[in-house]
């Protein structure tokens, strides 16, 4: 007897496996449906027994019709039977795949013909979980969607290889800064130091968008892992247990100033030659000095001793020791505020950050000259501080520093650019620190304009939205992952979205950052730890 | 370009022109007394629940003295514009040849009918012999839709609604009964028609030709008055009337439509035909036609397939690569290479 058999009751040519590559998944899906770039999509292998992952890069319509004009046929607007013949072709990057062992593997093998496309749950990403670090900073993206459950957590142990954060402004920028630090105060496996000229770090202000943000000191149940250094007022730093900032003349190196000021070179001449002297003596030299006898032909009859601040910049003109003299009386009296014949806070900073605080230098309506003094002072400290532990390990002992530390440069582009050696001291830091614990978090609004090779030593990205096409392929061209196939997510990524590709997690993650406030609400309406855990309750 | 040539081409073009003189429309309204009154302007409707019906035919193998083809047919029905279900038969295999009758109608009749065929079918026509066993199945599908659908429906299949065969004529009889006891409007559509009057000019161009010459906008239908055609073959198997109809504003060609006779709701046949008939890649055209030949067409890789597979099978039968040239080689394809 003849039959008639029912086709397609289900339409199973969609969400199946159609790509051609080991890096480069393809399928489709209804034209109706509504999908977005960054979703993650899970490839099932039945044949395999393995669960591969993939990120939608590219969204297109395609059809089944030979006619390639069909849709820009101008007659009518009217089309029947779209359902099948008419699709969206998705384009997908893997991230990897976890075997039926459960074990995370990179793509490197392909998913069988025709497997299935389905949504993953939060479950399936329970691999995850191990791989991620300990720096939560906000959930994992699909798409427009989190994927709840899925914190994404920045592992401390690759922090001193270097962070960068690469966004515009309004990005989420700060948001992203400050959650970062809440989740550094709560764990406290490194110390990180940042600089704030704003005042906004302690306790809020307004965001670029005019909304009100809370501060650090507003995270209550992480005071023990923040230390603050501040000039405020004396009220103001009872009321939030701040300390007060201060620099000696001998913290400062004559070399600071070539990070502050562009010198000639009969000025950088000067610099020079007093690269071995102390801050104090450096500072004393300049008050008294009288540039007018420069250059000093006879030394004798000046009674200048051999050896004498005066007689290492005998041969120098009048006009550069007049000019470094100015600046360093502009750098004592602009930072009067901080800066001091004796008594340094910069021993009782350090300390913090080896004991893993978050270390805030809050200097608020101090310019940024100010800023980059602190902090090119600060950073050599601890450099020369770091370098001096690395050489007391004996030939056995592990070479490993006992001591991370994390160094955070706002606007890095202003002394990370590519060919300037004023800024010696953070290059050094970006080339050579991760030996000494030391790491620099970058943030800038420039990547291009940051030097290749500092962009180089960063291994952990943390890309929040770039417009600059040229920005975004210095990014993808350092990361360590491949970042080129998420060039479209980039673009498109809004205010508090982030990819964070870190060698630590197996993939380029997309984040949602957690919005500050929502997030130490959330920690601190956590248990407290009792104060008296780790007592003893008895006599015996 | 020789002389010899050129006067050729322009002969065979002087003998089409004849057919279609520059005069046609004006011929045309004399000879058929048309008016522009005769054309019925149509109103696109929701089409409601319309089912199409599509038959495929081609040929696998032929040698000098037997031909291997497969036939199927399909159906694909719509509710306004979503289609509820699309079904189709299995490829059917048949044998066209050796012998004067052939010995597979039977057999897929009776599949089909449940008793053999009045009259046998012959094999000297191997194309013809193809396209009547398609037309069983296709046959069958129509009549079982007929009993399926909902009362209401518009049953529309691809061709006339005229027999090949005299034993498809209880079929289509026996469909058409079906359909008025059923309420179902069944519609015959045909791309092309042989149809001429005046003594072979043909019928659809001057119908055309007419609407254009006096501005009357698509969509339109008109119903052909049997006498002004020239003649008509085996009017016994006839089941329809005649229509020439344009579907939609932007139609390039007008259609033939043939109605049971007797239908008395035309007008509303063809305002649900203009309903679904402004598909924007064939404006004019029902689209559960197209659809339905989308899914019944024997595609090129479709009939490679089937070959390889049929090649194998052959070799499994025994039956070697040089015996297989021999039988169903095709000195055209070495040509070809060439």
């Amino acid at each position: 007897m003849m039959n008639l058999r029912d086709t397609e009751t289900t339409d199973n040519a969609k969400y199946r496996l159609i790509g051609r590559s080991v890096l480069s998944y393809r399928f489709i899906a209804p034209h109706s449906e509504t999908l977005y770039i960054g979703d993650i999509k899970k490839i099932v292998d039945k044949t395999k027994g393995a669960t591969f992952f993939a990120k939608i890069t590219d969204l297109s319509h395609d059809s089944n019709f030979a006619d390639p004009k069909w849709d820009t046929r101008a007659y009518t607007g009217q089309f029947y039977g779209l359902g099948e013949d008419v699709f969206i072709t998705v384009d997908a990057v893997p991230l990897g795949f976890v075997d039926s062992k459960g074990k995370f593997h990179k793509a490197r093998t392909i998913p069988s013909k025709f497997s299935t496309v389905e949504d993953p749950a939060a479950e399936d990403f329970r691999f995850l979980t191990g791989q991620m670090g300990e720096i939560e900073v906000g959930l994992m993206r699909s798409g427009q969607d989190v994927i709840k459950d899925v914190a994404v957590r920045i592992p401390a142990k690759v922090l001193p290889q270097h962070m960068g954060i690469f966004a515009t402004t309004g990005m989420g920028k700060s948001n992203f800064m400050k959650t970062f630090c809440a989740s550094c105060m709560k764990v406290q496996k490194f110390g990180l130091l940042i600089v704030d000229p704003h005042g906004e770090y302690v306790s809020g202000g307004k965001s670029s968008t005019g909304d009100p943000t809370k501060g650090l000191v507003h995270y209550t149940n992480g005071k023990d892992g923040l230390a603050i250094f501040t000039i405020r007022s004396e009220a103001d730093r009872k009321k939030y247990a701040m300390n007060r900032l201060w620099l000696e003349y001998d913290d400062f190196r004559i070399s600071d100033l070539s990070i502050l000021h562009d010198l000639s070179a009969p000025q950088y001449d000067i610099v020079e030659a007093f690269s071995r002297a102390s801050g104090s003596e450096i500072i004393r030299f300049f008050e008294d000095v009288d540039p007018e006898i420069f250059p000093i032909k006879d030394a004798a009859a000046f009674g200048i001793k051999e050896g004498s601040p005066a007689w290492l910049i005998r041969n120098s003109m009048g006009g550069p020791v007049r000019v470094i003299k100015r600046q360093i009386e502009n750098l004592t009296k602009g930072n009067a505020a901080f800066f001091r014949q004796k008594g340094s806070a910069i021993p009782e900073i350090i300390k913090n950050l080896h004991e893993n605080r978050v270390v805030l230098i809050d200097i608020p309506d101090m310019g940024e000259r100010s800023e980059l003094f602190v902090l090119s002072v600060i950073t050599r400290m601890i450099m020369d501080r770091h370098r001096s532990e690395a050489r007391g390990f004996g030939i056995d002992e592990k070479q490993e520093a006992s001591h991370q530390v994390l160094i955070t440069i706002e606007e890095a582009q202003r002394v990370l650019a590519s060919g300037g050696s004023s800024t010696q001291i953070f290059r050094e830091c970006a080339m050579e620190g991760r030996k000494f614990g030391v790491g620099l978090c970058v943030i800038t609004q420039q990547p291009k304009n940051v030097d290749a090779k500092v962009l180089a030593q960063i291994n952990t990205f943390v890309v929040m939205g770039l417009g600059d096409r040229g920005d975004r392929e210095i990014i993808m061209g350092s990361a360590k992952q491949d970042l080129s196939k998420m060039e479209i997510e980039i673009q498109t990524l809004d205010r508090g979205e982030a990819i964070i590709s870190t060698i630590g997690i197996p993939f380029p993650v997309s984040t949602r950052i957690h919005r500050y406030e929502d997030y130490i609400a959330t920690l601190n309406a956590e248990s407290k730890k009792n104060i008296r855990e780790g007592l003893k309750s008895n006599f015996s | 370009m020789t002389d010899e040539y050129s006067g050729a081409v322009k002969e065979a073009a002087g003998r089409i022109r004849a057919t279609i003189p520059a005069n046609l429309v004006e011929k045309f309204q004399k000879a058929s007394g048309i008016k522009i009154s005769d054309f019925i302007s149509c109103t696109p409707a929701p089409s409601g629940e319309v089912c199409a019906v599509d038959g495929s035919n081609v040929m696998l193998l032929e040698s000098g003295s037997l031909a291997l083809a497969v036939v199927r047919a399909a159906q694909t029905t719509f509710v306004d514009m979503e289609r509820s279900r699309r079904s189709v038969t299995p490829m059917t295999f048949v044998i066209i040849g050796p012998g004067e009758e052939n010995q597979d109608f039977p057999v897929l009749y009776a599949d089909c009918f449940g008793h053999p065929p009045g009259k046998p079918l012959k094999n000297e026509d191997i194309t013809r012999a193809a396209g009547i066993l398609r037309d069983t199945v296709e046959y069958w599908v129509t009549e079982t839709m007929a009993k399926a659908l909902g009362t209401g429906a518009l049953l529309l299949r691809d061709g006339p609604l005229r027999v090949s065969h005299e034993s498809h004529n209880p079929v289509l009889t026996r469909i058409a009964l079906t359909c008025k006891e059923r309420g179902i409007g069944l519609a015959g559509i045909s791309k092309r028609s042989a149809a001429t009057w005046g003594g072979g000019h043909p019928l659809l161009p001057a119908v055309f030709g007419f609407a254009q010459v006096h501005a009357i906008k698509a969509p339109w239908w008109f119903r052909v008055d049997p006498a002004i055609l020239d003649h008509a073959a085996f009017p016994q198997w006839q089941h329809g009337e005649m229509y020439v109809s344009c579907l939609h504003p932007r139609s390039k060609r007008p259609l033939k439509i043939e109605l049971l006779a007797g239908t008395r709701n035309a007008n509303e046949i063809m305002d649900r035909l203009a309903g679904c008939s402004a598909d924007g890649r064939i404006p004019g055209y029902p689209y559960p036609l197209l659809d339905a030949h989308r899914t019944v067409v024997l595609t090129e890789e479709i009939v490679e397939q089937v070959r390889g597979d049929l090649l194998g099978r052959l070799a499994e039968a025994g039956i070697d690569r040089q015996t297989y040239e021999i039988l169903f080689g095709d000195y055209h394809d070495e040509f070809a290479r060439y």
